[in-house]
């Protein structure tokens, strides 16, 4: 196993797209297919299941031609960016754009290195008045800036 | 020929309106703002702009929409000389002189030959647009939907196969896109697909959406945790050091006159982008000039002709898009399916039926370019100022315009979650090495070319011949097998394209540097 040259990434990406061709095929074989002069909505998603199976497993297949390490995630920026964006989408509607736009800047800051209290509040202020500058009142979108709800 | 002239001049007034003028300054300036940040190429920034359009009238946002996309484009020139960071594959052409040019302290110089080229390549390209549009719409009006449907597949398979290195992946991504944009309901027999009896999914995916959280968000993502832009403090850009030398200004006429040629000529092509047109007349200028060993160390002409002729071909890329309906690539498809959501159908009925529309468009074109011109020559400072900010505090910002700017779309969070899960998706995919943007042309796709394909079979009674018996449709599909061929044959035998992926592979190649 050693000796074998196998691009690791192409191997879990080939792999990983033959998979979800093959759940679109699944998924379309509930779809009517129709007959040829009308063909009906199960017959495209077919095709297109089938083709991304067989790139799927050419990738793969060719990962054995050449050699490549598996890339590593930045754990650190999904997570914070994801709770960053998360954050945004659970506090907009019931408080508001500011208190959003923190929740969304400190955790976004969380990300990078070097977090610094001061930075980060000051960036989210600006932005806060910058935001309620163009979209509230440039572009006369509704956004309540900050809501109290009781 | 003399009523395109006079429907061009009532298009050029109707855009020159006030209000209009003042949408197409603020397109103008976002663009390019959004454009000069690092990693952000053309297509992540129409997709973070495009929900401030929504509340305009349809003139005025495609106006400010045209802006946002030249804006984009010249953006990323700007980082590509001061900073070496190419906003798009595209921009890549531009470092190899430009920034060599920025290090010996002409980075005015560069900067300016680039506006000016720009300008005079749109101008040229623009004049292409007017003069093949009308003659084109109506060859348009005889095409069938056999027509249609081959020329989008050869608009799938060319834009996967002259830019990508691997063909295979790139097919699967547009594959997939096309499947994503099926998502929804069917129009014709009612059916909900792929919906999983999630409500919120009866409709499909969102452009916004989709363009967002796969562009945008996976682009921060991408970009964290990568090396910081601490040169561009140390530079002085002012007004008086943006005009470049006679010597310099003499040498760049004939690679900007080339450029713009070639630019125009080759962004009329499906999948050509602006990439393509870019490293081309690079090489041919380097082939044509005197003294090539001058390239690659600061030859003005290597920066003069590529970003001319990419201003050119990203403006010829509306042909095809505008008077056939069909998209040349990721960026054109973005476009499309924002003028689709402003209510605006392009295709052969456009020139026909909606004449006044299309004159505004190119109107607005006009605009959108002059402004270029007159705003980024004073405007330079600012954007040099911008790229002094450290990416830290940047990338807040644009996360937080991605959630307002979809949150605006729908007043949905919903649509904000389904934006973090395209970005992990996008960032996934880049990690992987699969580039999203052919997804993104699948996407805006599968509608029409499933419906194209469904009528074609309807009228031919399900002989799937008639592809091949119509001439136009069966020399489509042949440049395609040609296409697809091409490619096998140079996989095969080792040779592997050296043509540059798009922005966010780039984008991460270039933050390891």
């Amino acid at each position: 196993m050693q000796n074998w040259r196998i691009d690791k990434t192409d191997l879990v990406g080939g792999g990983l797209m033959a998979l979800v061709g093959f759940l679109v095929f699944l998924e379309s074989l509930n779809y009517d297919m129709g007959d040829m002069a009308s063909i009906g909505p199960g017959f495209f998603p077919r095709a297109l299941g089938i083709i991304v199976v067989i790139c799927g497993l050419g990738v793969a297949a060719m990962a054995f031609l050449h050699d490549g390490v598996l890339p590593k995630p930045n754990w650190r920026a999904v997570a914070t960016i994801a709770a960053s964006i998360l954050a945004f989408a659970g506090l907009i509607q019931t408080f508001g754009l500011v208190p959003a736009i923190f929740a969304t800047v400190i955790l976004a800051r969380l990300g990078e290195a070097g977090f610094n209290w001061r930075q980060t509040v000051l960036t989210a202020m600006g932005l806060s008045l910058f935001c309620y500058l163009i979209f509230v009142l440039g572009l006369s979108i509704p956004f309540a800036v900050v809501r109290w709800p009781l | 020929m003399m009523e395109s002239l006079a429907s061009m001049g009532g298009g050029i007034l109707h855009a020159l309106d006030p209000m209009t003028l003042l949408y197409c300054f603020v397109g103008v300036t976002v663009g390019t703002f959004v454009g000069v940040l690092p990693g952000i190429g053309p297509l992540a920034t129409v997709s973070m702009l495009l929900p401030l359009t929504f509340y305009l009238e349809p003139t005025q946002a495609l106006v400010m929409l045209a802006g946002i996309y030249y804006g984009s484009q010249y953006g990323g020139s700007t980082a590509s000389i001061l900073l070496n960071l190419p906003g798009d594959a595209g921009a890549a052409v531009t470092c190899l002189d430009g920034y060599p040019l920025a290090r010996q302290g002409k980075a005015g110089t560069a900067l300016f030959v680039t506006t000016i080229g720009s300008f005079i390549g749109g101008c040229f390209a623009i004049t292409v647009l007017v003069l093949l549009a009308p003659p084109l719409g109506r060859i348009a009006v005889s095409m069938s939907s056999a027509e249609y449907f081959s020329m989008m597949l050869l608009g799938i398979i060319a834009a996967v196969t002259l830019v990508n290195g691997s063909v295979l992946k790139g097919v699967a991504m547009v594959a997939l896109g096309l499947v994503l944009g099926l998502m929804g309901t069917d129009v014709m027999s009612g059916t909900i697909r792929f919906a999983f009896d999630i409500p919120y999914l009866y409709d499909g995916a969102s452009l916004v959406l989709v363009a967002m959280g796969l562009f945008g968000v996976s682009e921060v993502l991408a970009s964290m945790g990568a090396a910081d832009n601490d040169w561009v403090a140390s530079q002085k850009i002012r007004l008086r050091n943006l005009i470049p030398s006679r010597d310099d200004m003499n040498r760049s006429w004939a690679p900007i006159a080339r450029g713009s040629v070639l630019g125009s000529i080759m962004g009329i092509v499906p999948g050509a982008g602006t990439t393509i047109p870019a490293f081309l007349s690079y090489a041919f200028e380097k082939r044509v000039s005197r003294t090539p060993e001058r390239f690659g160390k600061g030859a003005i002409e290597g920066v003069a002709a590529p970003e001319t002729a990419n201003n050119a071909a990203a403006q010829t890329a509306f042909i095809p898009t505008l008077t056939l309906g069909v998209p040349g690539g990721p960026t054109m498809a973005l476009m499309l399916g924002a003028l689709m959501i402003h209510g605006i159908t392009p295709g052969p009925q456009l020139i026909t039926q909606h004449p006044d529309v299309f004159w505004s468009l190119v109107g607005s074109f006009w605009v959108g370019n002059l402004m270029l011109l007159v705003l980024n020559l004073p405007m330079v400072g600012i954007w040099v100022w911008m790229l002094k900010i450290p990416y830290r505090i940047l990338y807040p910002g644009i996360l937080v315009f991605i959630c307002l700017g979809v949150y605006s779309v729908n007043y949905s969070f919903v649509d904000v979650i389904m934006v973090c899960a395209f970005g992990v998706v996008g960032y996934i995919l880049m990690l992987l090495r699969f580039e999203p943007a052919p997804l993104l042309l699948g996407f805006v796709l599968g509608p029409m070319m499933e419906e194209n394909l469904r009528r074609t079979l309807l009228i031919s009674n399900g002989d799937f011949s008639v592809f091949i018996e119509r001439p136009v449709s069966a020399g489509l599909l042949l440049v395609c097998a040609g296409l697809l061929a091409m490619s096998l044959w140079g996989a095969v035998s080792g040779r592997r394209k050296k043509l540059p992926p798009s922005d966010e592979s780039m984008a991460i190649e270039a933050h390891k540097a």
